[in-house]
């Protein structure tokens, strides 16, 4: 309790200085505290799953083209093959992801789009979705569906919807088995509905859809009686394939699905990078808060002398120091976790997240927070308590004792080390938005502005032609064109292709897209050789990348075979980059598209003013079809999602860049107010002597200027090995300047001066009669 | 009571050394008053703060009750600190975010002396000093005299045998000083052995015995018969 006064007492004492590096410290734990909640909740991910440990995941991948594929999923008869030739599993489970298939499903007037899961009810067995309603359902029944508890709430209000029968895709009627409780946002599956598997025999038209082993569309689960089974099967799940078909290159691999979001899906890459910005803004604002609160150094010092003197051990002056440190710690910890919590809606909406407080408030994120205050505390007062404990008593208590002199290589290489933390940041964030503005500016082959896309369904699909023609009868539309895919996310592709002098071990994957002969108008692609197909001039078009890979000098009039029938290609196509900007195009062949396949019409329009035009579409739409709601989106949307991770890679690193800079600022204040202070004399003297205000400003500022040069000779080089090993994610990438480090640094600098200015010139243009006064 | 036999306090440059203290040889009986003078840089603080534990001499020897004081552990020296001698500065080097009693109450926290002990002992001391209204104040809040009568307060109540004083009425006014030295000259009469550094005659005659310091080394020492002492 004592201390506490005490502690309050010395605060208020020298407010400015305890205030700066106080406001230092709770700004970098704010930052801390983001970057823990955000990195929380990445490891947060399917972890409230209670068989996470038992769970695994079957995959497959393409060996035999121009490099290793993955797939996230495998043929659909690896599961049921999984569950009778091993006995250490007890359950599997086939999938594809809610996100692939929206669907009308509609209860009376009460119609809705859902992102529908195509899935064994076994899911439920494997997975912890608790039910609030039912039950999975019967197994061998295909009509049912099960629903999340906002979306039945949205047909069924509060009532318990089960026996309820509801119209799914305006085809089949499916009798509602159970309502799950509404999936955590830290879930990699997602999906508003789950269907039965069966039901896909109906959707995709073949009855072996679901024995086959072709097709790595399936995410396979599987859930073992105990989590040491696991190591049997990755290590003899590899050839699985080959035992049915021997000359397949597709192979399979097995992970545990509690490594699946961190590791096989990479996320841990940006966990460390943030753990490791954490790491540095809480370093950076520990050694200002230690710079600030040592700047009283020489009053300490003595007070430090003299309880030695009246009979204080070593040890209770650590302990004096440390009880201040750890008083002032938790303050600024409690400050900070205070304005992180009232700033998370904020930081929320920002980077895209649902992050609640619930999952802070339990035992490991508790335990590594206390953690983290621990070690600050430890790092912030270690210098104080044995710099300050080491002074010999004599000397301290002497008049005029300065413990300033030998700080100065400390304080100096403190302030560099904040500088360095700062243009870490600030470089790495104007990289990663150079690099965002590359992808997202990258020419794609086609003009993604200014299109509409609709999506086709019931009546919409059979009678596209219609519908088209309806379309361009309006002034708006430019021209319209009928696609399997959007030209971003292009969800179809085999192996199969043949051509005259292939290696017969080499098996490109190579992707299927559809679209009708409006293709090039309506995108604005470009045709690098011959023409696009036509009804009268059929055949295939490929594009660049397949070109590249078949290696001819021209390719219009030759054919291509796949599965025995051959294809004659009439035009070759600049690459349109698709499902990923940050890797090469992969080689694609454009087909007419046939008409079960045709899933969207997207249409180039000569407006901005969308609103209109949508509503002239939609009535069109309507007419045709007025049993499904008009779905319709934007192209350049769809594409902003390929860049979302880097997006939202960008916003992070630039708020805690600006973080560090604050840190910076308030840390490089209380340097300059201290040294100002300390040189009023000096200051004083050089008036009286005749040197010039501009010259002392200099003097004063000469050594923010120096420091700030020696932190980025430390700083470039680091940064230019992390940011490169970032860079290597990606193959199309900007090269690093040094433009960009060289901007950064006068940057920094430049506002590291403006911060010391104003205090520098307030000192030397004081009267030199006050400064000499002053004692 | 102390014994300095052959003292040498050097500094060791490159070249040469330079001597705060040389040959210094002085005994000191129980309940005396020594008055240690001489110019600036004669080495006076200096030969009280080896005294005092607070500095080490670089060569000869030092007993203390016939104790060897330079072999003394860390922890020794602090047991020393916390029984047997106070100090008194200058610059009073009183805590400045604590109050008067809390001040005084310091030394009694580290020799671990029971909470209610401490009352009673800063409570009499107070009394004694004619401080009790002033015990929630802080140092900034009074005058320098007031200031160094509870630096002596905070010196004396852990009643040590030795007050060892640097220049106590220093930075103080005339007026203020006599009250201090008043004090240190009755404690002595009441047994403590004290110690002072001084630039002033006047403060020296409170003394019975005058020791005269130039260059590190003693010059001059004059025992006077206390029945000389006539301040003023």
């Amino acid at each position: 309790m004592k201390t506490i006064l005490l502690t309050f007492r010395k605060l208020k004492k020298n407010k400015t200085a305890a205030s700066l590096g106080i406001a230092g410290l709770v700004v970098g734990l704010v930052c801390v505290v983001y970057i823990f909640f955000w990195v929380n909740d990445e490891a947060s991910y399917d972890r409230f799953h209670t068989n996470i440990d038992r769970i695994f995941v079957v995959h497959a991948y393409l060996e035999g083209g121009t490099k290793k594929i993955d797939f996230r999923g495998c043929p659909p008869a690896v599961a049921p093959a999984l569950k009778d030739e091993y006995p250490e599993v007890e359950n599997t489970c086939r999938y594809l992801p809610g996100e692939y298939f929206e669907h009308l499903v509609s209860f009376g007037d009460k119609k809705s789009i859902l992102k529908t899961a195509y899935a064994d009810v076994s899911l439920f067995d494997i997975f912890s979705f608790p039910f609030v309603y039912g039950n999975k359902g019967n197994p061998d029944d295909p009509n049912q569906i099960i629903l999340t508890q906002t979306v039945a709430a949205r047909y069924f209000g509060d009532t318990d919807p089960v026996g309820k029968i509801v119209r799914f895709n305006n085809t089949t009627n499916l009798t509602v088995a159970g309502v799950v409780k509404d999936i955590p946002h830290n879930s990699s599956i997602q999906f508003d509905a789950v269907v039965p598997l069966q039901n896909l025999v109906a959707l995709w038209g073949r009855n072996d859809i679901l024995t086959t082993w072709y097709n790595n569309a399936f995410t396979t689960f599987g859930l073992l009686k105990s989590p040491a089974g696991f190591d049997k099967i990755a290590s003899t799940i590899t050839r699985r394939i080959q035992k049915e078909m021997p000359e397949s290159t597709n192979f399979l691999r097995a992970y545990q699905f509690k490594n699946g979001y961190l590791y096989e899906q990479n996320n841990i890459r940006n966990v460390k990078i943030f753990s490791l910005i954490g790491l540095m803004v809480l370093l950076a604002a520990t050694l200002n808060f230690i710079n600030l609160t040592t700047a009283r150094s020489t009053k300490q010092a003595k007070e430090t002398g003299l309880r030695k003197s009246i009979g204080a051990t070593r040890g209770n002056i650590i302990k004096l120091i440390y009880s201040d440190v750890a008083i002032i710690c938790l303050l600024a910890f409690g400050a900070a976790l205070l304005i992180a919590i009232a700033g998370l809606p904020f930081f929320n909406n920002l980077i895209g997240k649902q992050i609640g407080l619930s999952s802070l408030f339990s035992v490991a994120p508790l335990g590594i927070f206390i953690l983290i205050y621990l070690c600050t505390v430890l790092l912030a007062g270690s210098y104080p308590a044995f710099f300050l404990s080491s002074f010999s008593v004599s000397e301290t208590l002497r008049s005029g004792f300065h413990s300033v002199k030998n700080k100065g290589v400390l304080r100096n290489s403190l302030v560099i080390t904040i500088f360095v933390v700062s243009i870490i940041l600030f470089t790495s964030t104007l990289i990663i938005t150079k690099q965002t503005l590359f992808l997202q500016k990258m020419d794609i082959g086609f003009n993604k502005e200014q299109l509409i896309y609709i999506t086709l369904e019931g009546k919409l699909k059979e009678r596209v032609k219609t519908l088209k023609e309806e379309i361009k009868r309006s002034p708006e539309v430019t021209s319209a064109t009928a696609t399997s895919f959007l030209p971003v996310v292009v969800g179809n592709n085999g192996e199969g292709w043949e051509w005259e002098g292939k290696d017969p071990n080499f098996k490109p994957l190579v992707t299927d897209w559809g679209t009708d002969e409006d293709m090039v108008k309506t995108l604005e692609a470009r045709l690098i050789e011959g023409n696009y197909f036509s009804n009268d001039r059929q055949g295939i078009v490929i594009n660049k990348a397949f070109a590249e890979v078949i290696g001819w000098d021209s390719f219009v009039g030759k054919t291509l075979s796949a599965y025995g029938q051959s294809h004659q290609i009439v035009g070759v196509i600049d690459n349109i980059q698709y499902n990923s900007l940050s890797e090469t195009c992969r080689p694609m062949v454009i087909q007419q598209v046939g008409d079960w396949a045709t899933r969207y019409l997207i249409i180039r329009v000569n407006t901005n003013q969308f609103d209109k035009t949508i509503k002239s579409i939609s009535k069109i739409c309507e007419t045709i079809e007025p049993d499904f709601p008009v779905q319709y989106g934007f192209v350049n949307d769809e594409f902003a999602k390929l860049t979302k991770a880097e997006a939202n890679l960008k916003k992070l690193v630039s708020i805690f860049s600006v973080f560090a800079l604050i840190v910076l600022c308030l840390g490089l204040l209380g340097v300059v107010m201290f040294l100002t202070e300390q040189k009023t004399k000096e200051i004083g003297v050089r008036k009286c002597l005749g040197e010039n205000v501009s010259s002392i400003v200099v003097k004063l500022i000469k050594p923010f200027v120096v420091s700030g040069l020696v932190a980025s000779a430390i700083a470039i080089p680091a940064t230019w090995y992390l940011m490169n090993r970032w860079l290597q994610n990606y193959t199309n990438r900007i090269d690093l300047d040094g433009w960009i480090f060289l901007f950064s640094i006068v940057i920094s600098i430049a506002i590291a001066v403006a911060t010391v200015s104003w205090q520098s010139w307030r000192a030397a243009t004081r009267n030199p009669v006050e400064a000499l006064k002053y004692e | 009571m102390i014994k300095l036999s052959n003292i040498d306090r050097y500094y060791q440059s490159k070249f040469q050394r330079s001597f705060v203290l040389k040959a210094v040889n002085l005994e000191i009986q129980q309940g005396e008053f020594v008055s240690i003078m001489g110019p600036s840089g004669a080495g006076k603080s200096t030969l009280l703060n080896i005294i005092g534990l607070l500095d080490e001499p670089s060569a000869g020897t030092y007993t203390f009750l016939g104790n060897d004081m330079l072999s003394l552990t860390e922890k020794k020296k602090i047991e020393y600190h916390r029984n047997a001698i106070g100090f008194i500065f200058q610059a009073f080097h009183l805590i400045e975010e604590l109050t008067v009693y809390e001040n005084i109450e310091t030394p009694l926290v580290y020799k671990g002396v029971k909470s209610k002990e401490r009352k009673a002992m800063v409570a009499d001391l107070l009394d004694q000093f004619n401080m009790v209204a002033k015990k929630d104040l802080f140092p900034s809040q009074l005058s320098g005299g007031q200031q160094q009568l509870v630096a002596i307060a905070r010196a004396i109540i852990g009643k040590p045998m030795l007050l060892l004083a640097d220049e106590p009425t220093g930075n103080l006014h005339s007026d203020q000083g006599k009250q201090i030295m008043e004090l240190l000259s009755g404690l002595n009469k009441e047994g403590m052995t004290i110690i002072q550094v001084t630039h002033s005659e006047t403060n020296a005659m409170y003394g019975n015995r005058v020791i005269r310091l130039v260059d590190g080394i003693i010059r001059e020492e004059n025992v006077q018969p206390a029945f000389f002492i006539q301040p003023n």
